[in-house]
């Protein structure tokens, strides 16, 4: 089953002057299996939805259903944030506990698991995001380098094994080697449990390569809901939006105002190469 | 001018030195972007600029003052402004132009000369229209360029960006590089870019590469990012738009290889199709 | 998340352009108008001061409900407290063991009224003062005590800093607490033991990252060439003006007719 996002408001209130709305009538159904990416300014929403796939915010109005279960019911409350995991932007500033095994430990322990479970799934989670048990499991996560805290603390979420991992710009801060591992986790985490994957990014060339679809929000609403492939072949209006595109995406758009007849459908490095070889290569 | 004379740095506590033997010169009105993987040393590089570190050997001069000299030190920091990854962790007050005028504060300069540098400061970073406002209220890449405009404020002669665009998205990252760019070319000012992107590194004249506290690379952009293995081995990567052009030509594509931008490869482009 | 004390109204009122030591002092005479009243009648006078004060801030009165919100409990605790506590005579109301008495009414009142126009007072002095100039008036007005080796102008830049970085924390607080709601933590189930390690997750990340930030904006400032408060100049002179004169008039006259009636008139309400 998805979550299913049904006429979707949020409203702010503003000390009783005034109210903000940050989310406005937004419907939408999340699959399972399937990488969404979620794209927009700092300001447009984004942050305000998906804190309600977990029922961190409920709805002014509209439903949010997480696999039929309603995020408003408390009693399901902790059923659904266990189904739905949250990596939070910079998610190593959570780090608390003396040892890295026993933060990891922090999220299966609240959902009540035997100790046997919370020990294998701790060891599971490390190994997931490539970091050594023996090395790592009795440091203090405070020890570590920057990249490794951050995996510490992805582990830390994936331990309670969700099936539906949200992540609010996973990859910010890290080097060209660092974003690439995380994203190669994904992909095997997606590969092998079959977890869901949301994803709001910045990273253009990431989100063209490796999302399903991709849903633009501006001011609260959604302005696109498609494959990059649709959704990049705006790619005026998204510029007009400030949001930068693909390189790939960049190029064919030059190339079509000097008056290239060149495919809207380009968004990745390869649709570019294959197209140009093909018009250049017959 | 910047000159780095064989520096060694060393953080206490740690086995490894986190800065080996750095010779570097950085002219008056270059623009210089540093990249390395993560706890490669350049931040470490970043601090010796203004002596916020010292070395443990060798010499950091600006504009011939050594940075282990005392008395240097408020000089030395006058012409170099710093930039930090952090945008809330450096504005030091609540409202904006009292922000910006902090550094012309504490160097004590006239009241009436204070509020025409902020004023001027602001206005070349594009945010006039809030000096009057909360800096907690701005967006991460308005309270960069007031982090910005607060170092013009004390009328630098050199900029050094340490991952200033890090925590940014890709509309405040756009501002700040523009806002930057512009004082490069229109001020004459010394730009020094720590950063991540390799994409950013394109807009500087001199592309130097940091690995195990070491300068590896040191060319233009066009010259270190025409070793796209040798960068990838150092956790690192080539813009999008040379992988691109470098796939292009191993496929027998005739392209120039200097290309580094869309613009440049599209102008390449275009007469072949 | 949003607290009124501390938070500053950007403006160009009469009140605004006071000089913040006026704003100092005139909120110390308000202090001593609210203590001195000893009637009900008279509270009108500072409460009418206030409220002009308000009115020629250009401050909604919204602000005034905001700056009690955060004391409604202590509000309510207080007044219950002097209620039933106070010893008097005149017994008004009694049941069981509960006895309301006129004197108890009159001292609940009294406190209740007190902490409200003290409340409304300091609000209002932070919401039309920067933070920094308040700290700039402070850091004047001690300067006399640096012969004493007080440190004057590290307290005002302490104060500073700590206005600047208490919504930035608060949000910061935010976050961390639903990032560990999301790994299914529970701050309201369990005793006051429970609650308080639940806290844990919390507090710590919280304090890491405070030092973090203390930390890097050290850094930030010795790189724009703070040495301390020596040589220092500002951006913003202190003067006083016409407006000073006016303001301490005002509130002068309201002091006196204040002590004036209590001594001319002791039987009071």
């Amino acid at each position: 089953m998805p979550i299913v996002i049904d006429h979707l408001s949020h409203t702010y209130f503003d000390g009783g002057m005034g109210s903000l709305s940050a989310v406005e009538d937004l419907s939408l159904t999340i699959h399972e299996g399937k990488f969404l990416a979620i794209m927009g300014h700092t300001g447009c929403g984004k942050t305000t939805l998906v804190q309600h796939l977990n029922g961190l915010l409920l709805p002014s109005s509209g439903r949010v259903l997480v696999d039929g279960l309603d995020t408003t019911d408390k009693k399901q409350r902790s059923t659904i944030r266990s189904l739905v995991g949250m990596v939070f932007q910079y998610p190593e500033y959570q780090l608390f506990a003396d040892t890295v095994k026993e933060d990891i430990a922090f999220g299966p322990r609240n959902m009540k698991l035997s100790i046997e479970e919370v020990n294998l799934r701790v060891s599971r989670a490390m190994a997931m995001v490539g970091l050594s048990y023996d090395s790592f499991a009795d440091k203090s996560p405070f020890e570590l380098s920057g990249g490794e805290k951050r995996r510490a603390a992805l582990a830390g979420i994936l331990a309670m094994e969700p099936k539906y991992l949200v992540l609010d710009e996973p990859m910010a801060g890290l080097d060209p080697q660092g974003r690439r591992q995380i994203l190669q986790m994904l992909e095997e985490l997606r590969q092998s449990t079959g977890c869901a994957i949301i994803m709001v990014s910045h990273s253009m060339e990431d989100v063209a390569r490796h999302a399903d679809r991709i849903l633009v929000m501006k001011a609260g609403k959604q302005m696109y809901l498609d494959t990059p492939q649709s959704v990049f072949a705006h790619a005026e209006e998204l510029s007009k939006m400030n949001l930068s595109l693909p390189a790939a995406c960049r190029v064919a758009a030059l190339l079509r105002q000097k008056g290239v007849d060149v495919p809207l459908d380009i968004c990745t490095r390869e649709d570019l190469e294959a197209y140009l070889m093909g018009r250049l290569k017959p | 001018m910047i000159e780095f004379r064989n520096v060694h740095f060393q953080y206490e506590g740690e086995d490894a030195p986190a800065l080996q033997g750095i010779d570097l010169v950085v002219p008056d009105g270059s623009f210089l972007a540093i990249v390395g993987h993560n706890g490669s040393g350049k931040s470490t590089l970043s601090k010796h600029i203004n002596g916020l570190l010292l070395p443990t050997e060798g010499q950091v001069l600006v504009d011939g003052l050594d940075t282990k000299e005392e008395k240097n030190l408020l000089s030395i920091r006058q012409q170099v402004g710093m930039v930090f990854q952090n945008p809330d962790n450096q504005l030091v007050t609540t409202i904006v132009e009292e922000d910006v005028a902090f550094g012309p504060e504490n160097l004590g300069v006239a009241p009436k000369e204070i509020r025409r540098r902020v004023d001027d400061a602001l206005q070349k970073v594009g945010m006039s229209a809030y000096a009057g406002s909360a800096a907690h209220k701005l967006s991460g890449g308005q309270k960069q360029r007031v982090a910005i405009a607060g170092m013009l404020a004390m009328e630098p002669k050199i900029l050094v960006l340490d991952e200033a665009t890090a925590m940014l998205d890709s509309q405040g990252r756009q501002e700040l590089l523009q806002t930057v760019y512009d004082l490069h070319q229109r001020n004459g000012m010394t730009v020094v870019m720590i950063t991540q992107y390799m994409e950013e590194a394109v807009m500087a004249d001199r592309l130097v590469v940091m690995s195990g506290g070491k300068l590896v690379m040191d060319g233009t952009p066009v010259d270190v990012f025409s070793r796209g293995k040798e960068l990838c081995d150092l956790g690192l990567d080539v813009p999008e738009i040379v992988r691109i052009r470098d796939d292009l030509i191993e496929s027998g594509i005739c392209l120039p290889n200097f290309i580094l931008t869309d613009s440049q490869l599209a102008e390449a482009l275009c007469p072949l199709l | 998340m949003d607290i009124t004390l501390g938070q500053f109204i950007p403006g160009n009122s009469c009140i605004h352009r006071l000089d913040p030591r006026t704003k100092i002092w005139l909120m110390l005479a308000y202090i001593l108008m609210v203590f001195l009243v000893k009637s009900m009648v008279l509270f009108v006078l500072p409460l009418v001061y206030v409220l002009l004060a308000l009115k020629l801030g250009h401050i909604h009165l919204s602000y005034f409900f905001k700056a009690i919100k955060p004391i409604r409990v202590l509000l309510v605790f207080m007044f219950l407290l002097n209620l039933f506590v106070t010893p008097g005579e005149t017994v008004l109301f009694s049941w069981r063991f509960i006895v309301v008495t006129r004197e108890g009414l009159r001292q609940a009142l009294f406190i209740s009224l007190r902490l409200v126009l003290l409340m409304t007072g300091a609000s209002l002095m932070t919401l039309t003062t920067s933070p920094i100039a308040l700290t700039d008036g402070l850091e004047r007005m001690l300067s006399p005590l640096k012969a004493i080796h007080f440190p004057a102008h590290e307290l005002a830049m302490m104060m500073t800093i700590a206005l600047r970085f208490i919504p930035t924390l608060m949000e910061e607080a935010d976050k961390i607490k639903k990032a560990q709601l999301a790994r299914g933590a529970d701050f309201e189930s369990g005793n006051l033991i429970a609650r308080a390690k639940a806290m844990i997750p919390i507090l710590i990340p919280l304090f890491v990252s405070a030092f973090r930030r203390a930390d890097e904006l050290a850094m930030a400032m010795e790189s724009r060439c703070y040495h301390g408060g020596e040589g220092r100049t500002k951006l913003h002179q202190l003067r006083f003006t016409r407006g000073d004169l006016w303001a301490a008039l005002v509130t002068a006259a309201f002091l006196l007719v204040i002590i004036l009636v209590q001594a001319l008139v002791p039987g009071l309400v």
